[in-house]
């Protein structure tokens, strides 16, 4: 049990080493004014930003989210990452209390989704990130502070200002990506502890994506918050997330720190004519293989106490590899690192 | 409401200041409400300079002695003429035009009130902000109600006060309980103006679509509206007047006749005795199938308050459970 108490402590040091967990009064000190309801006691580790157990929700159509049981160290920035259609709004809609779990439970750190401390610290950015039309940018702003008591009008008029948005525009007239930022400022002005992020980057250029990546980041760092991103393209998450979810038909395949599971993963090479690397040949477990002709490239899971030596045609995988590994193979057993297992779940450990 | 951010002494000092989620509904509906609140001191100001010109020329003409047209003479049904050509003609379009002022409520400020927001996705971003989903609900619902009663009050009042004299006057020659006296004036308007926005809020949670929920409203609003002229009578115990050796029923002027038929020696209401219509003398034709009486159903004028009252007690009462409905459909449906 102590064990278990330790771990999100030691996975958060291992993903960020420049942020000790708690004992850093500095931190504390900082929390205060986003955690007043929870008094912090630095022996007590923060509970997971976001903690599900079991949980499942079904449509009329179907399931669209089973019996998926992960946490995520408080801090962290989270990629979840699916095709379309695989849950990842109705897990993000579950975490904003959109949507009422048909089984298990979600916990935002330590909360009920509805619960007003839930409610004060979480911020949502839905997909289609839908304002008033004809409100002006800075009804907007007004709209976040009549309507958040932690709201923060500096942080939020930044956030419009690096655009070059002026604040008497009305929103219907702006562009996507203008229309994106200008909802980014509402999610950030509310200094949230967690923030889900429904495709926040779809419609943005790249020099604003990497703007906005570098705002979250820095939010992250400076306010300790969480923040979690979905997408399906895995490229444009790779380099701003530390943590990882993948789902694909409504199932956790992958969760846990990036640097971990990539650890845990090869990306094997072998030569035309060689078999695809088998159980008995390679002591791994093959999750995909591609043919491609004169060669054969392939994901295979490490035991992590023997991490096969680079060169040889192996070497770790891309993010990207590994993404696209666990998809094309939906029966592959899910890897959930030590950081990001509940207890309970079903899952196959690593 | 708009508890959730204290008041700062800074806002107090400059006047009244909408905070919160009044606020928001406020810059939500500012159009519509600044259209209905101007229209609603229009038509207060305009009827207040009506009932002026009519109760001085009820003065000038000396009609208070034809008041409520007890005094039967030649001259004060002449002269009650004449003031109803001038003062009751203008009337009477704006008193038929009154029922569709539900119906505004219904469609336009009902209607779009939720389903824009479920249709357009501004219901997530709105409900993931601090305040809690059933709070916000209740905003959407009351700021707007309050306007509905506010505006619907107002043009309630000031047409039954540009009503009211030429009725008192008029008597049995502007009848009370026709539809267009009726739901033009007194609290009905507002009863059936807060039933049709709640109807149209209803419609909007459920269809989730703008147009189709304002096409749902004015339908079901002219249901809504046909029940209600059809159960009007019943809303108020009616009086009854039964009179033997007649074969007219003994009806005061100016009530609401809802029926009335033949009796029989002994007290019972019996069925009209179609056979004797084409007889010279149809009292004894009558009296020899047994039907010596009549017997009538009908509310005095007196009841014209009461019938009010009820009809508006009515339309809060369906409204009330619309809003337990809807209540109960946001909670069990997060989206």
């Amino acid at each position: 049990m102590t064990e278990s108490l330790s771990e999100p402590c030691d996975t958060l040091t291992l993903a960020r080493p420049k942020l000790p967990c708690t004992d850093n009064p500095e931190r504390t000190h900082r929390f205060q004014h986003l955690m007043t309801d929870r008094v912090t006691d630095p022996r007590i580790p923060p509970a997971p930003a976001l903690e599900t157990h079991g949980l499942g929700k079904r449509y009329r159509r179907g399931w669209a989210l089973r019996d998926s049981s992960f946490r995520l160290p408080a801090g962290s920035v989270c990629a979840l990452v699916g095709p379309n259609g695989a849950g990842k709004t109705t897990l993000l809609s579950l975490a904003a209390d959109l949507l009422e779990p048909t089984t298990g439970t979600i916990t935002l750190s330590g909360h009920r989704p509805g619960s007003p401390e839930a409610r004060r610290g979480t911020a949502f950015l839905s997909q289609r990130k839908a304002l008033y039309p004809r409100f002006r940018v800075r009804d907007i702003l007004r709209m976040g502070k009549e309507l958040n008591p932690t709201w923060h009008q500096e942080t939020a008029e930044s956030v419009v200002e690096a655009g070059g948005i002026p604040m008497g525009v009305r929103v219907g007239t702006l562009s996507g990506g203008q229309a994106t930022r200008v909802a980014f400022a509402l999610a950030l002005g509310k200094r949230p502890r967690l923030m889900l992020l429904d495709e926040p980057m779809a419609d943005l250029d790249p020099l604003v994506r990497r703007q906005m990546t570098d705002l979250l980041r820095a939010e992250a760092r400076t306010h300790g918050a969480t923040v979690i991103m979905s997408s399906h393209l895995v490229s444009e998450l790779a380099d701003s997330c530390d943590h990882l979810v993948l789902i694909n038909n409504g199932r956790v395949r992958l969760a846990g720190e990036v640097d971990l599971l990539l650890d845990q993963h090869r990306h094997v090479t072998s030569g035309a004519g060689d078999r695809p690397p088998s159980p008995e040949a390679v002591p791994y477990d093959v999750i995909a293989s591609t043919d491609h002709g004169r060669e054969t490239t392939s994901l295979v899971r490490t035991d992590d106490t023997s991490p096969p030596s680079p060169g040889d045609g192996h070497r770790a995988p891309t993010l990207e590899e590994l993404v696209l590994g666990y998809l094309d193979a939906p029966e592959a057993s899910p890897v959930l690192t030590a950081g990001a297992r509940v207890h309970g779940s079903q899952e196959v450990s690593a | 409401m708009s508890a959730t951010i204290p008041r700062s002494r800074a806002a107090a000092r400059y006047g009244p200041c909408l905070r919160g989620l009044t606020w928001l509904m406020w810059r939500q509906n500012r159009a519509v409400f600044l259209i209905g609140l101007v229209a609603a001191a229009a038509v207060a100001v305009y009827a207040a300079v009506q009932h002026q010109h009519v109760t001085e020329a009820i003065a000038a003409q000396h009609l208070e002695a034809c008041r409520g047209g007890t005094a039967r003479t030649t001259q004060c049904t002449r002269d009650l003429l004449a003031f109803g050509r001038e003062y009751q003609y203008p009337l009477r379009r704006p008193l038929q035009l009154m029922p569709v002022l539900p119906f505004l409520f219904g469609v336009f400020l009902g209607a779009p009130q939720l389903a824009q927001e479920l249709e357009s996705g501004t219901y997530r971003t709105v409900a993931t902000q601090s305040v809690t989903r059933l709070r916000w609900f209740a905003a959407k619902l009351g700021v707007p109600l309050a306007v509905t009663v506010i505006v619907s009050g107002v043009v309630a009042t000031a047409m039954t006060w540009w009503w009211h004299p030429i009725a008192e006057v008029m008597g049995p020659l502007f009848p009370r309980y026709d539809w267009y006296p009726f739901y033009g004036v007194g609290p009905v308007v507002v009863g059936l103006s807060v039933l049709f926005f709640l109807t149209g809020a209803t419609l909007g949670l459920l269809l989730r679509r703008t147009v189709a929920a304002m096409g749902a409203a004015l339908v079901a609003g002219a249901g809504l509206f046909a029940l209600l002229e059809r159960v009007r009578p019943h809303l108020w115990p009616v009086n009854t007047s039964v009179a033997q050796n007649t074969a007219e029923p003994r009806v005061p002027d100016n009530a609401w006749l809802l029926g009335d038929g033949p009796l029989t020696i002994d007290g019972r209401r019996a069925s009209e005795a179609v056979d004797c219509l084409p007889q010279d003398s149809y009292a004894r034709c009558l009296r020899s199938h047994g039907l010596t009486g009549r017997w009538a159903e009908y509310h005095p004028v007196t009841h014209f308050w009461s019938l009010q009252w009820a009809a508006t007690a009515v339309c809060l009462a369906f409204g009330l459970a619309l809003v337990a409905l809807s209540v109960w459909r946001m909670r069990r449906h997060a989206t």
